[in-house]
Parts: C-alpha cells; structure tokens; sequence
C-alpha cells in the first residue's frame, strides 16, 4: 500500500517506518512528521514495543557473575606466525644436528665392501699366493739353501744310501 | 540476551560462561573488532541452539520425568515479581512460537538486546534486506497478536 498525497500513512507503512525509516519516500516521511494521527499510531506501535523491551529487561534477573577464563594463558595466545618460525628454527636446528653426527661416518664408512677397489686389491694378493705356493712346489728348499748342487760323479742309488743309514752286516 | 531466551538462570550461568570462554579462544578470527558486539552475539546465538538442541535430545530419553519449570527468578523475596516475571515470559514465548525461528530470532535482538540492522545481519549471517524483511513481518505478527494489555508493571503499581 503506497501513499497516497492527502491521505494518511497506511498502518503497512508505519511499521516500515519503524523498521527504518530510509525505506520510506520523501513525501511520507514528511508526512509522518506533520500528520498528528500518523505520527501518534506510530509513537503508539513504538511503545508497545519499548513497553516489551523494558519488561524483558525487568524480568531478566541480574547476579553477579563472574567468567572464568584461562589465567595461564596470554589474552591473544600465542600467534600463529610465531609458532610456524618456531617450528621452521627448530626443524634446522635439528637437521643440522643429524648431519654434523653423521658427516664423519658418510666417508669412512665405506657402505660397498666388495667395491671395485677391493676386487683389484684382493685378485693380486692372490695371484702373489699362488705364485708362492707354485715356487714351494717346484722347489720345497728355502732360497739359503738353494746353492747347495751334487757332486758332479754322484749316482743316485737307493740301496747304498740305505745301507749307509742302517749298516746291517756291521 | 541469554536469558531471555532460555529463562533458566543456572544455565544462563554455564552458557554465558561458555561464550565467554569460546570468545577468548577465538578472538584472533574477529576481522572487524567495530562488529565485536555483533560477532560476541553470533558466538551466543549459537550456543543457545547447540544448548537447545542438547535439550531436545535428551528431552526424548526423559521418560516420565517431570519437566522442570521454568525458573524465575529461582528465589525471589517479591511474590508479585515472582508472578509478574513468570507471566510475561509466558506470553512472550507464547508470542515467539507463532513466527518461524529466524523472525523470532530476529525479533530478540532488535528488541530485546537493541542490536542494529547491520549487527543483526552479521550476528545471524544474512543481508540487512533480508533482516528488514523479517523484522517487519515479525512486527506486523506482534501488532496482531501480542495482548495489548501488556501494560508495564510500574504502571500496574
């Protein structure tokens, strides 16, 4: 119901008025001042409702009351940005730790203990091995002893040379 | 604010206590501290709905139980308060239960707690217009139904 020039606010437009009053045109709200009848249904719809208003506030029964809240803790806690860079410093901290202790170990502890290097070394100790154990067989006497050669008449007998190490007839 | 809502001052007690406490803990989300107000009522608003809906939940389990009656005021000294109280509240619940919960939510705080549109919008998350369009239709149901002998009771002294 809009308003009409002449006539009075319509009780539509009243309670809109106490809505807010913005939401009205100029004309009515000129009106609402001038007109002595719009302006008391409107004063009279408004006190009905501050009539509600201070009855709830009357019937609302006041104790002292006190909040507790948390005393250990800062008003505002502790702020996000702070515990995030906390965070980041001590996650450095500790992987600066980690590799210090384990820099060391990261050379002399060769983690292929059948490398390469290892094969190579180990082949030719066995080969100098092999070579020793073959100059033993083809020649059981130490070197000292080596130099040592028959006489040039000697004759490899058996029997004699047993007869020389245990004389029977003697 | 919270008691007008749940009439029950030993709740009213626990409650405003937890708003309190989830506001403290929470501050840090209040973007414009000019809508403090607002943001303190939307904090309350939903507690009182988180306690009502507790109480309807275990309302359902209360077999033969006799509910308790509303408290006001839990010990009053004056018997015509006592009565005065009790009756007004009865009939403003009365009143609120014939609008749909966002008209009456709307309708407290604009005469109950005296918010303004704008903190109103903020407290329940709505746009100012659409707050506009609750409140009048809440005040057009009050026109209409409330009892306009609800005279204050200075006047009836």
């Amino acid at each position: 119901m809009k308003y009409d020039r002449g006539s009075h606010l319509s009780p539509e437009r009243i309670t809109l008025s106490l809505v807010d009053e913005n939401d009205l045109d100029r004309h009515e709200r000129d009106h609402l001042v001038h007109c002595a009848e719009c302006s008391e249904a409107r004063r009279h719809l408004a006190g009905r409702l501050e009539n509600l208003s201070n009855q709830a506030a009357r019937f609302t029964p006041v104790t002292p009351f006190k909040v507790k809240l948390p005393a250990s803790e800062a008003s505002y806690g502790t702020p996000w940005t702070l515990r995030f860079y906390g965070g980041l410093v001590a996650a450095a901290i500790c992987l600066v730790l980690v590799v210090t202790l384990s820099w060391p170990h990261l050379f002399t502890h060769n983690p292929r203990p059948y490398g390469n290097v290892n094969l190579t070394a180990e082949s030719a100790a066995d080969e100098k091995l092999m070579n020793e154990v073959k100059n033993l067989s083809n020649n059981s006497l130490p070197e000292s002893l080596q130099g040592i050669v028959p006489d040039p008449g000697y004759r490899d007998d058996e029997d004699e040379f047993q007869g020389f190490v245990v004389p029977g007839d003697a | 604010m919270v008691y007008a809502r749940i009439q029950s001052k030993a709740d009213t007690e626990d409650l405003v206590q937890d708003v309190f406490l989830k506001a403290y803990h929470s501050l840090e989300t209040l973007r414009n501290p000019e809508l403090f107000k607002a943001w303190l009522y939307r904090i309350a608003v939903n507690k009182v709905n988180d306690f009502r809906r507790r109480q309807k939940f275990a309302s359902l389990f209360s077999f033969g139980e006799k509910e308790v009656d509303q408290e006001y005021p839990d010990t009053s000294p004056d018997s015509y308060d006592y009565l005065a109280g009790k009756q007004f509240w009865q009939r403003f619940n009365e009143f609120l239960r014939k609008l749909p919960t966002l008209q009456q939510e709307v309708f407290r705080l604009r005469f109950l707690d005296h918010l303004g549109l704008q903190e109103i919008a903020v407290t329940l998350g709505r746009s100012e217009s659409a707050v506009k369009t609750h409140l009048y239709r809440s005040i057009e149901k009050f026109k209409k139904e409330y009892p306009h002998e609800s005279i204050s009771t200075e006047e009836a002294r």
